[in-house]
This record gives C-alpha cells, structure tokens and sequence, in this order.
C-alpha cells in the first residue's frame, strides 16, 4: 500500500491547488456597477438622469445625418439628391429598414426603458441622507418630463402605440397591442401632471437645459393641441381645445419670485438672435442641448463658402407667405412687389432665408444663372438657401468659430401659438375668456416682436375661420424649419392638399448690370397619401409583436 | 537467424478500416493468403476517456492513423485530415507560411450564429494542435454523433477531433530519424494582363462610361506597350512573376527515442521545421531578412512509470516555440494586404525603377512591391506553447476487481508576441514635361513596435473512477469521472471561463453481440443564470453484432453491425455574462448642460441583465451499419444521421418595446445527411492493393430565426441553409435592341447600358428593388463532400494516390481579382478580354468594362460561381527496406518515399484555387514535391 500512500498524497496535492483557485464557477466580473452604487452617491444619481438626456430626438439636419426634416415638406428641398428628406418627401416610404424614414422606433423605446431602470431602481431607493426629498423629486421629475416628451415623441409619429408602463423583462409578454390615441394622450399628460409640481422653474446656469416645470407645462399644452386637432379630434370636440388652451396659459402665466419666467427674445436683433442665445434668454423652454460647433453652418452653407454643403434649400411657396412688411400679402403679379421681390417683406424672411442678394459670411450670395451659388454639385436648386439657426459667427471658413445651436424643442412663441390656437377654437378670436390674452393679442405679440411695425402686427382676420387661417399662416413662418411643419399638417388634416404639391424655386437670370428676371420652376415632386398621415411600424415589429396590428394602410 | 520485420508502414492503411471494426492486409507485408480477424491484434479507437475495440463501437466516429497522414506536407497538421474521413470537411483559406488557415467542419454546419468548428483535443484536452509534429501523432479519431461526444457535454454538438500523441511500449530502445524536403509553389495564381492589354481595355471603359469622352491612352501609348519601345515612360511589368518566386522549400526533421520495460516506459521526440516564403525579395539591400518565413522547434517527453504495484504515474510535456518573419508591418492579414496591393497593380502603374535608379512610383501608385518586400522593414512573429499533463492511476483490484482511480492534471500557455520593426520609402515619378523627379512620400528609420496578440492558459484536471471486468458473457466498463476545465484569454482581461461537472458512463457487452452505451455529462459554466448553469447531456446507443448470431455463421458474412445512438450535445453561448446587469460611467455619455453648453458624465446601465442566456441545445440521432463480406475483403460502413437544434440566440428576436437589444434563445435550426464508405483489400501473391472511397452529405436547414415577415417567399432565409448568398439573380446582358423603357426599371441599381447584366424581376412588378433579391449559390462551406484512395504493395515497394472532392458549394467572384479597375486604379486580368462589346450579344463572358457603373456588382448571381472540385490531393511511391539489411546493422530499417501534393484540381473556377477565399486575395494555396526519409534505429 506504499503505492496508495503517494497516490493519496498526490491527491491531496490536486485538491488543495483547486481549492486554492480564486477563479470558481461563482466568479462574476468585479468591475460591473449595480443600482446600489449609483443610488447611494448622490453625483451618481445626477449622473443617470444626465444620460436620458441622450435619449431626446435632436432636430437640424438629423434624417441621414444629412438633411431636414423640413426638406421632406413643402418648407424646403434638400441640395444634394437622393437624400433621405428627399425619398421620404416624393414618397419612397415603406416598412422595411431601407424605406422607413424618420425611424426612431427603437431608439424612443430605449429611452422610455432607460427612464423606467431610474424610476425602479434607483429613485425608490434614494434616502434622506444620500439626497433630500427637493433634489430627489427635481430628479425625478426630469425623468417623467423625458419619458413624457420620449412617448409624445412616438405619439405623433404613429398615432397610438405600444405603452409601456414599467421595463420590461425578456420573459414578460411582449406582444403589446397598441392603445388608443386617446388613452396614449391621456398618459402622456398625466406624466406631466406628475412631473410639474416636482420640477424646478429655473436652474443655475451650470444646469441650464434641465426639465423645469415650464417645459412639462409647454408638452402637456402641446399634447392637448394635438389631440384637439381634427386629425385626432373625431367629434370637434371644442372643449379639447379648451383644455389645450388652459394648459398653454399655464406656461404664460408662470411666474417666478414674481416675475413672469417666459418672453419673447427680443435682445440683439430678436428673431435671428434667439437661435444662438442661451444666457438670459427668456423665450426657451426646453431645448435639445448641443455643444458649439459651426457643423450646422456647414451642412447648410451656400456652396462659394468652401465646404458650403447647400442643405436645406427653402421652397418658392414658403417665401411667397412671408407678408409684405406693412402685413399685405406678398403677390408677384403685382410688379411693384415683382421687381423687387425679396426687399420690404416680414422682417422675418430675411433672418431665415438667403436669397440671392443677401450677405452672409462676408459674401453676397449669387443665385442667378452663372452665380457663385449656383455652381458646382450642392448648389441650391430653389435659388434659396437656409439662414435660420446659422449665426454668421459660426464660421467654417476661415476665420473659424462656433456658435450655441441648441435645437428649440419648446419655445414660448411656440405656446403663444398653440394658446392662440386653441382660444380661437374655443372661444373665437377676441375673447379672452377667463385669461389675460385673446387669440388676437397672443398672435399680435408675436408679430410685434418680429418687427412688423406697431398697426401692422395686429392681424386683420375678422372671423374665426380668417382667424384659423392666419394662425396657421402665422406658425408656418414663425416656426419654419423647426419640425413643426410636417406634424401640423398632418393634425389639420391638410397634408394631402399641401404634401402634393411640388416644390418649386425661382430660376433667376441677371439682366443687365443689376437688374434680374425670375422664373419659377418645379424642382422636386411631393407625394402623400391619406396612410402617410401616421407613421408605418417598422416591419420587424409588426414580424415580432404580433398583438401589433400595422397602421392602415401599410 | 530470423530477419527483423520492419512494419513501418503496417497501421497506415489499417487504420482507416477502424470504423469498420476490421483491422485490412498489411500491405508492405501481406501474408499470402489473405487475412483473419486477430482480436490481440486489433486497432484500438480513442474515444474520450478510453480506448476500445472498434468492433464494439456504438457511436459514429472516423478514424486515421498518424503513420497515414505523416508524410502529408505544410505545417498546419489539421490540413492533413482534408478528405481523409468521412463526415469531416476541411477547407483550406491559404497558404500563409506556419498557419496555413483552414476551417474544418464536422458534418456541417450545426447553427447559424457563431462558429460551427468542431472541438480539437489533444489527448482529451484542449490544446495547441495545429502545429503538431506529425510523427508525434499516434492516431486522430473524428467524433461525430451525440454518443461519441456526451462526455463533453456543453462543448460537443460542432463534434470532436481527439488527436492521441504517440507513447513508449515495452521493448528495446527505438530510435527514429525522419526528414522530409518539400518543394511547394502556388498551385494557381491570377493572369493579369499587359500593359498594353490594360491600356486598351482602359480606353474601352472609359469611353463606355462616356462616349464623348477622350481616349485616355493614345495610339503612341498603345504602340508603345506593345514594342516596349521606352520600358520608363510606357512600362510594362509583370509584377506577380517579378516579385513572387516560383517555388519555396520547406523541411522538416524529427528525431525520436521511445522503449521501455515494465517500470518505466519512455517516448522523446524534437523536431524541427523551416517554412520559406515565396515572395522575391532583394537580399543584397538589407543586414536582416525581409522574405517571410517560419521555423518551428518543438519537444515532447512522455513517461509512464509504475510504482510499486499497483501505482503508476504517466506525465506528458511540450514545448514549442516558433518564429515567423514578414515583410512590413505584422498584422494578421497581412499576407493578404500585401498580395492586395500586388495584385491590384496594373502592369503599366510605372516601372520597377526609374532611369536614374529611384524606385518608380505614381500618387496613385505608392506602394511600389520593391519597396513593400525590402524597404519597409520587417516583422516578428513569436509564438510559445507549452503543455503539460499528468496522469495517476491507482489500481483498486485489491478492493473491487476491475476497478481504478485515476487523477489527471493538465495545463497549457500558449502567447503570441509581435514586433514591428518598420519604416517607410518614397517613391519618384518622373515628370517627363519637367524632366525631373517628383518624390511621394518620406523615407523613415526603422520604429519597433509589439505586443501580444493573445495569451491563452488552459488549466483542467478530473479524477474518476473507472470499471471493466469481464464476467463470463457480460463485459461491463464504466467510468465516472469529475472534470473542470478552465480558458482563460489574458490578454482580453476577462474572467476565466469555466466548465465544470461530473459525467460518466456504461458500457454494457453481452456476449460480445448486444452492446448498450450509457453516457452522460452534467456540465456547468459561469456564464449563464444561478440556478440554471449546469446541463445535462445525456446519450444512448446500442449495437447489435448481427454476424454472432448463428444463423449468420457460414453465410459469407464475415462482419455485420447494426448501431443508432440518441442523445443531448451542446454549444456554449459565446456570450459574456450576459445574465449580469451593469452600469457605465463615462464623461461625455451625459446629456449636454449649462449657458456655455457642455456634455456631462453619465452613467447608464450599459448591460441588461438577461436570464434567459443558455447554450445551445442539439437533439442528434444516428444510425448506421458496417458490414464485412469475402473473407474481409470487401467492407462498408454507412451512416444516416439528423440533428435538431435548439436555444440558439438571436439578436432582437422580440418586440422593440422591450428596448434594448437582447439575445433571446429561440433559434432553431436542422441538418441531416448521410455517410457511406466502402473499401477493398486483397493480395495476390506478394502483390497487394486496396481501394477505399467515402461520401458524405450534411445539409441544414434554418428553421427558426425571427426573420422578419417578408412580402415573397424567396425573400426568406429560414428554411434554406445557413451562409447562403442573398442577391439578385442574372437574368441577361442588356443588349443595343433593348429598348429599357420597356424592361424591369432596374434604375435604382445605378445606369444600364448595352452589356450590363439584367436582372431578373422574380415578383414581375416591373421594378427591380429588394423584392427580387432571393437566394443565389449555396453556401463557402460545400454540402458534399468526398475521398478515394487507391493503394498498392510489391516487396519493399507501397505505392498510393488520394483524391478528394468537393460538391455543393459557391464562391462569389470580387474583389480587386476578379472586378476591372476595381476602385478606378485597379488591375485587370485574363477573363476580362472575353468582356461584352457591342455584338456579343449573350455569349461574352463577362459584363461591359465600366470605371464607375455599380449597377453590375451589387450581389447577383452572375458573380456566382461553383468551386466544387476534384482534387489529386496526394501521390506516393516508397520502398522499404529491411528485410535486406543484415541482422545487427546499424540502420534497423528504412523507407525512402516521393510524393506530390495538391498536384491536380478539377474545377470551374480558373482564376484561383477552388478553396481560396471570394476575392482570391490570399497567399497562394500550394502545389508539393517532397522527398523524405524515414529510418529506424
């Protein structure tokens, strides 16, 4: 048996070196954070709701990373061709990966889990002495305004949608039907409810592009304008509109230590100002942060700045709305308005459109046959080209610098607007009803501030349909290009009228030493029909979610 | 006086009958008279954990001898096993000295996510295999079923390859000397045209591409190629002849001792291996060597030794170390970018060297092969391996008759380490119209660089109890066994993987005529959910020797087996604790903040837990037959099999709304196929021979993996095989009577002009787009594949030929090799003359030449192409001889052979070897000549 003595002791040899083995079944990575972590340090917590910022759907020139979505609508084209704000404004729009156009789908969803994963897991278990309640629920209150605006976000793309009330696990059942336009609304705004008494109304400035409890305020009035709207708004139930327009008077009336917190930006040069101004800016009420940069100037940079892309090339027909300054409509019979067409007009045609003729950048743009703009392959091709947003010290030609472009998701002529919409339906143009401003007046601040001179701004609509009319006129030059165009036309149920229409430029050609003939010519087709009004569900959820029933149809 | 019989060459053939349970004639030393059935004598199969008699196997498994396959050449010891059994496919990618990269499939494909690449064990672990010495190898066993795999369990459904090293036996000391000189050069390479051929066919696209445009090489140009009037101004170089060798050598020599007695048994081996490149390099230029090449050390020691009486202790140690050497920069590819940029250069780029002696170069054209083989330096490539396993058995006889403990302990390190030491060259272009040089690019001193590319540890060990006895009628073996293994990927920083758990089995024998098999493994790894990491693999398989039984006795039947195995594999996940949530911090992941706006850190959970990971599953039935007639001479085997499998993971199988992107296990996925081999030995008188050819097809199917609905049926995947090609299908050349107005619209697939290739519209919608994208070719990897050998003996003389083939598979044409002026400055090569023009109508070849029209290469059918083959793989004439040498001479034995490898193919592919991956860009596959010497001591 000496023989089984070694062998014994080899064994033990064996066993001792296993079980010495630090690496066992049971190992897990070290490095993985948990919830506890992050809910037990307070900079941590700050940190995650940081991160659902990430989450908020920018604006510019985002579809492709190349165009806008104004350039899909008939505010613009985009210059260089085949581009995804193209295919989707002529049509080409389907189901599939290739062909969905503006797919934020799972992108939206992702957010909603993230904000769900801090609602869980993290603030349940916050204590006193890690973060006080005040910080605790202005915490909190960011994550419902984000969940709020991520669900808004699929809301006006699809109609009703899968809701998702908690994060889901694998093993849950994930063939979620979609609820009803209404109860989706009725969800979204009761997130807000929830958020507004939680939220700050102002932060330092370190803080600046928070949730405050006016951007929650702003979302609930805009989701109630939507749903009173006659896309959504079945019954013309008028006190929809009510409701849409209370909410939107929140935001006006909002005060702070007294003061009122929210004005139309009117420093600097107001209108053009607005865009690139973040300190003391009284106008923004939530925005889709960015750092400085001159990309945007770039991408939409008439084509003599080199490296000028062309981008959002502004259509004939938005130009023509813009009005005469003295607020009579811009006509080209007359030639008193022809010969000069682009001179004398709504100050705000010219802090959003280059037209041949401007300056910008320390050029004159030449849009004419032969101009310097016209030249080479990004050219405009409506003889127009972006200025909204840009600022001429964001240069991307030498000498370079950069500017704020925070994209403005809720601004407060934005709310003017809806409140003035929505007291017009509900109370007819001049009643005040129970608040301080009629449809008129809220609308008169508006076109005050954009210069029109003093008799001017006030609109001359008599009836409430007139009314209705100048609303509409009056958003699609105050918000152009700011992705409102797309929806509004589609919550007026008046898409298929305007999306089929083709876009048209002017074709100029210089006559004589500076004179010059214009003609207008069709540039690219538009193409809608009454299925575009929601979006389509991706293919692959409608393959994997089989209580997901495609909208009509796709 | 009796004369010493030197049976070198005695297992080579016999082995491959070993599936077949039948040991064949000994062809170097046939008896007259033919043979019988020795049981003594008999081959044992390796199969996990034991050897046995392949008489009574029950599962599938192939099997070769290392004496077969030794004289194979090339370095990667794997590629040896090409076309040798059944149910095994081996595909080689190319012919990188020391790598030579191949992927091996065993019975196809088993999933369609992750590798299908079965589990190579040396000596039941994992190991460092590819480079073995092939004297080294006593014999490789192919496991193919879920029986012949149960034992490891988790990693057994893609199939195991169990490679058994050689061990000392009891006899006088053996000494072995083999050496073996090989000379290899490419067996196909790519004919690029001249330069006057490129000029002309240059001028032809671009005025294609644009009819109005201006002939970019006049008629001077042109009559200058062709004269080769001014070799500056109008080169004409035919690059691959100028910097790629014809021929390489490559040797190898091994040298072992083995023997013993009844203590202690021994077997040593050292070999030592040199691999030359094959690339033309200037050795006059630099101090070092810029070619590339490998050499390859390597030592084992094997000792068993008993202590005591019941107590023996067997360890087993290697070593290696190899060293490549590479032109430029080390990379893994970067034989491949170097034969890219070889290949991708136009014959009329610029020459070699200019007038005055500068090195030639354009701005489009920097990477001059002069100056990439001898002016860029050169690179190391360093691999180490060492393993080592030790193995102590305890007789238990005194307690229970037949019963042992076993300990076994293993490890293996394996580092690869690169070192750059690289630098940069300027090349000059001649300005005629300046007359002067216009330098691109800098010269630089020589950078070093390096660093580990990988670092592997393997540590396993197990201790099991083992059980056989014979009892009367009754044979029972039996082993239950604990085993843990462990990977660990240091260089990647992540945890050492895990797969731990017992497993056993019995083996039941009834009058050596019913055989019952019983195997399981119940087997865990950290990487999935507490609660649900260990599976069970269990496996049962039975045979039925039918030729025992006595009303088969006298029947001419000398060996008839029915055999059928059931049972569980499976596959790890490949995952990396998925089921663990974790969170991530990092600045700038954070929204942007304040008046002067700034990203913010965030943290985010950057891991969702998901406790639904788990491996795959695999259902594998099989059955099969062997069977013996005319005294032996005659035998088959034959083998059906199916396989289900399950749990395979698919990335966002489910709805969006979840949101985020999760691996759910519900893939599904079938394969099923069928093997037969059928083999022929006889004498007749001295002279011997045998003939022995084998088939296999394995065809899969996906059954389920969420693919998304789809508006036709050809649209799908699922229910086709896996790694088939989706594109459109060739329908005809455009020709100058289509009036494309009236065609399918095909305009979103670029411009169509005469000579372009039309689609076909599959859902006749008048519009080609993604609805008549279907299935084109099946898949790289061929569904068919096959073998036959052909051998014979006369005295000291043995002779054989091997051929091996090829069914069901496509290549897909592309690339810088096959597409003209592939990105505007790319070469063009033999098949582009037979390019349509106008007046082909469908008989060229190929489509119009174009610079910029993409219309003819987005994926389509035409660039399909079958690359089955035939192969003469192998040819080998040797003689031994020993009976002649006298009794007490220094030299025991000898055998002296010359051989051919890879010396014919077949095929339908001409511009490339068969196997070489779509684009051809690959150092070349190779063509050998070898003579060897092995001599006995």
């Amino acid at each position: 048996m000496k023989g089984f003595k070694y062998f014994l002791a080899t064994l033990t040899i064996i066993a001792v070196s296993t079980s010495c083995s630090n690496e066992t079944i049971n190992n897990e990575p070290v490095q993985y954070v948990s919830p506890d972590i992050v809910y037990g340090n307070i900079v941590l917590i700050t940190q995650m709701v940081n991160r659902l910022y990430t989450h908020i759907p920018g604006g510019y020139n985002r579809l492709g990373s190349s165009s806008m979505v104004a350039a899909a609508t008939d505010e613009a084209v985009h210059a260089s061709r085949g581009s995804e704000a193209e295919l989707w404004g002529t049509g080409s729009w389907g189901t599939t990966p290739a062909t969905q156009r503006d797919d934020l789908f799972s992108d939206l969803y992702a957010g909603i889990r993230a904000t769900f994963i801090y609602s869980e897991e993290i603030h349940p278990n916050i204590v006193d002495a890690v973060m006080a309640k005040a910080g605790r629920d202005s915490q909190y209150g960011q994550v419902l305004f984000i969940r709020a605006l991520l669900n808004f976000e699929l809301l006006k793309r699809y109609g009703g949608y899968p809701l998702i009330r908690k994060s889901l696990k694998p093993s849950d059942d994930l063939n979620i039907p979609k609820s009803s336009y209404e109860e989706c609304a009725r969800y979204i705004v009761s997130l807000c409810e929830e958020a507004i008494p939680l939220l700050d109304v102002v932060y330092p400035t370190s803080d600046f592009g928070r949730a405050t409890k006016g951007a929650a305020m702003a979302l609930k009035a805009r989701v109630l304008v939507y749903a009173a709207s006659p896309l959504h708004n079945i019954s013309s139930d008028a006190g929809k509109w009510a409701d849409a327009a209370a909410a939107a008077e929140q935001v006006i009336s909002l005060t702070n230590a007294g003061a009122k917190v929210y004005d139309l930006h009117t420093a600097g040069t107001g209108y053009d100002a607005f865009f690139n101004t973040l300190a003391g800016n009284k106008e923004i009420i939530f925005s889709k942060m960015e750092v400085r940069t001159n990309t945007i100037e770039m991408l939409n940079g008439p084509v003599s700045l080199v490296g000028g892309r062309g981008g959002t090339n502004p259509s004939l027909d938005l130009v023509n709305a813009y009005e005469r300054l003295d607020g009579t409509p811009f006509d080209w019979n007359n030639p008193e308005h022809a010969v000069n067409p682009f001179a004398d007009r709504d100050p705000r045609f010219a802090k959003s459109i280059l037209y041949n003729g401007s300056s910008w950048m320390g050029t004159t743009i030449e849009t004419f046959e032969g101009g310097k703009d016209l030249q080479t392959i990004n050219a405009t091709r409506t003889s127009f080209y972006l200025r909204k947003f840009l600022s001429q010290n964001a240069r991307f030609v030498a000498p370079t610098g950069v500017a704020d472009h925070c994209f403005p998701l809720f601004r407060y002529a934005e709310v003017l607007l809806n409140y003035a919409e929505a007291m017009n339906e509900a109370y007819g143009p001049d009643a005040p009803a129970t608040y301080s401003l009629s449809a008129r007046q809220a609308l008169t601040l508006i076109r005050n501030r954009a210069g029109l001179t003093a008799n001017q701004s006030v609109p001359s609509a008599k009836t409430k349909e007139e009314m209705r009319d100048a609303i509409r006129r009056e958003r699609r030059i105050e918000l152009a290009f700011e992705e409102h165009r797309h929806m509004d036309l589609r919550r007026w149920k008046l898409a298929e009228e305007v999306l089929n229409k083709p876009v048209a430029g002017l074709k100029i050609v210089k006559t004589g030493d500076s004179g010059f003939s214009y003609s207008v010519q069709t540039v690219e087709s538009r193409m809608f029909n009454p299925k575009m009004y929601f979006y389509p569900f991706p293919q692959e959820e409608i393959s994997r979610n089989s209580s997901l029933n495609q909208n009509p149809g796709w | 006086m009796t004369k010493r019989r030197f049976t070198f060459y005695r297992y080579v053939f016999s082995a491959a009958f070993a599936s077949l349970c039948l040991s064949v004639p000994d062809v170097a030393a046939q008896k007259p008279g033919g043979f019988t059935y020795h049981p003594d004598d008999s081959v044992k199969v390796a199969l996990l954990g034991r050897n046995i008699d392949p008489r009574f196997l029950t599962g599938s498994v192939s099997f070769v001898s290392g004496k077969e396959i030794s004289t194979v050449p090339g370095s990667n010891r794997l590629n040896s096993l090409t076309g040798r059994l059944p149910g095994l496919s081996v595909i080689q990618a190319d012919g990188v000295p020391g790598s030579e990269n191949s992927t091996m499939l065993i019975r196809g494909a088993h999933s369609f996510r992750g590798s299908s690449a079965p589990l190579v064990l040396v000596n039941g672990r994992r190991d460092d295999a590819a480079m073995l010495d092939p004297y080294d190898i006593e014999s490789i066993s192919v496991l193919k079923d879920a029986a012949a795999t149960a034992l490891y369990g988790m990693n057994s459904t893609n199939g195991v390859i169990l490679i058994t090293t050689k061990k000392g036996h009891e006899g006088p000391i053996k000494v072995n000397y083999n050496v073996q000189t090989s000379l290899q050069q490419p067996t196909r390479m790519p004919k690029f045209l001249d330069a006057y051929n490129y000029a002309t066919l240059y001028n032809e696209a671009v005025l294609n591409d644009n009819p109005d445009a201006a002939a970019p090489y006049d008629n001077t140009a042109l009559q200058a190629y062709r004269t080769g009037s001014d070799p500056y101004l109008y080169p004409n170089v035919d690059w691959t002849g100028e910097f790629l060798k014809k021929q390489s050598f490559q040797t190898r020599n091994n040298l072992n001792i083995s023997g013993g007695n009844k203590i202690a048994r021994y077997f040593f081996s050292g070999s030592y291996l040199t691999d030359g490149g094959i690339f033309n390099v200037d050795k006059g230029i630099n101090t070092y060597n810029t070619n590339t090449n490998i050499n390859v050390m390597s030592a084992r020691a094997g000792v068993e030794l008993n202590i005591g009486k019941n107590f023996s202790i067997m360890t087993d140690i290697r070593a290696k170390r190899d060293k490549r050497n590479a032109p430029g920069a080390y990379s893994a590819s970067y034989d491949e970018s170097l034969f890219g940029a070889l290949y991708a250069l136009p014959a009329n780029a610029h020459p070699v060297f200019n007038k005055d002696g500068s090195l030639a170069g354009t701005n489009d054209y920097r990477n001059n092969p002069f100056g990439l083989l001898n002016q860029r330096g050169y690179s190391n490539y360093l691999t180490t391996s060492f393993s080592s396993l030790t193995e102590l058995t305890y007789d238990l006889d005194g307690l229970v008759k037949g019963l042992k403990l076993k300990g076994d302990v293993g490890f293996t390190s394996y580092t690869e380490f690169y070192i750059n030491r690289t630098k940069n060259f300027a090349v000059y272009q001649y300005l005629p119209g300046d007359n002067m040089y216009n330098k691109i690019g800098l010269d630089s001193p020589i950078a070093a660089a390096g660093n580990y590319n990988s670092i592997v540890r393997l540590y396993d060990h197990s201790l099991s109890l083992t059980y056989e006895r014979t009892l009367g009628k009754h044979n029972i073996s039996a082993m239950l066994k604990y085993r843990r293994e462990q990977i660990e990927e240091a260089r990647s920083l992540n945890l050492t993987q895990n797969f731990q758990g017992p497993r056993a089995f019995l083996s039941y024998r009834f009058n050596n005529r019913y055989l019952l098999d019983l195997a399981a493994s119940y087997e865990g790894s950290e990487q999935y959910p507490k609660g649900s990491r260990y599976g069970l693999f269990p496996a049962i398989s039975g045979g039925w020797i039918i030729s025992e039984e006595s009303f088969l006795k006298d029947s001419g039947i000398d060996f008839l087996k029915l055999r059928a195995s059931y049972g569980r594999s499976g596959k790890p996940a490949s995952t990396y604790f998925e089921y663990l949530s974790a969170y991530t911090q990092a600045s700038g992941s954070g929204g942007v903040l304040g008046t002067t706006p700034a990203a913010t850190i965030g943290i985010y959970e950057s891991k969702i837990a998901n406790p639904l990971i788990t491996w795959e599953k695999s259902l594998k039935t099989n059955v099969g037959l062997d069977l013996a007639l005319l005294r032996n001479k005659l035998s088959l085997s034959a083998d059906i099999f199916n396989e289900r499998n399950t749990d395979i993971l698919i990335t966002n199988a489910i709805s969006a709304t979840y949101g985020a992107s999760i691996n759910t296990p519900n893939g599904k996925f079938n394969n099923r196929g069928w093997e037969a081999r059928m083999s022929w030995s006889d004498a007749i008188s001295d002279f011997t021979y045998f003939a022995d050819i084998h088939y296999s097809n394995a065809k899969n199917e996906i059954v389920y993996m969420a693919e998304q609905l789809r508006e036709h049926p050809w649209m799908y995947q699922t229910g086709h095989p896996t790694s088939t090609r989706m594109g459109y299908v060739f329908d005809r050349f455009f020709t100058e009577s289509d009036n494309l107005s009236s065609l399918p619209d095909q305009s979103i697939l670029g411009t169509q002009k005469p000579g372009d290739l039309k689609f076909k519209d599959l859902n006749g919608d008048n519009v080609i787009d993604e609805n008549d994208i279907t299935r084109i070719g099946y898949a790289n990897m061929p569904q068919i594949n096959y073998g036959a050998q052909l051998g014979a003996g006369y005295k000291g003389f043995d002779f054989r030929v091997f051929f091996q083939g090829t069914k069901k598979s496509t290549t897909y044409n592309s690339g810088s090799n096959f597409w003209e002026f592939n990105n505007r400055t790319g070469n063009v090569v033999e098949q582009h003359l037979d390019r349509w023009t106008p007046g082909s109508g469908q008989d060229a070849g190929y489509p119009r030449l174009t610079l910029s029209n993409r219309n003819n290469f987005v994926t389509n059918s035409f660039w399909v192409q079958d690359n089955s083959f035939l192969r003469l793989k192998l040819m080998e004439l040797g003689y031994t001889f020993d009976s002649t040498l006298p009794d007490g001479f220094w030299l025991k034995g000898a055998r002296l052979f010359v051989n051919g490898h890879n010396l014919l193919v077949w095929d339908k592919v001409k511009h490339k070897d068969p196997e070489i991956q779509d684009n051809g860009i690959a150092y070349p596959i190779l063509r050998t000549f070898s003579i060897g010497l092995q001599a006995k001591f």
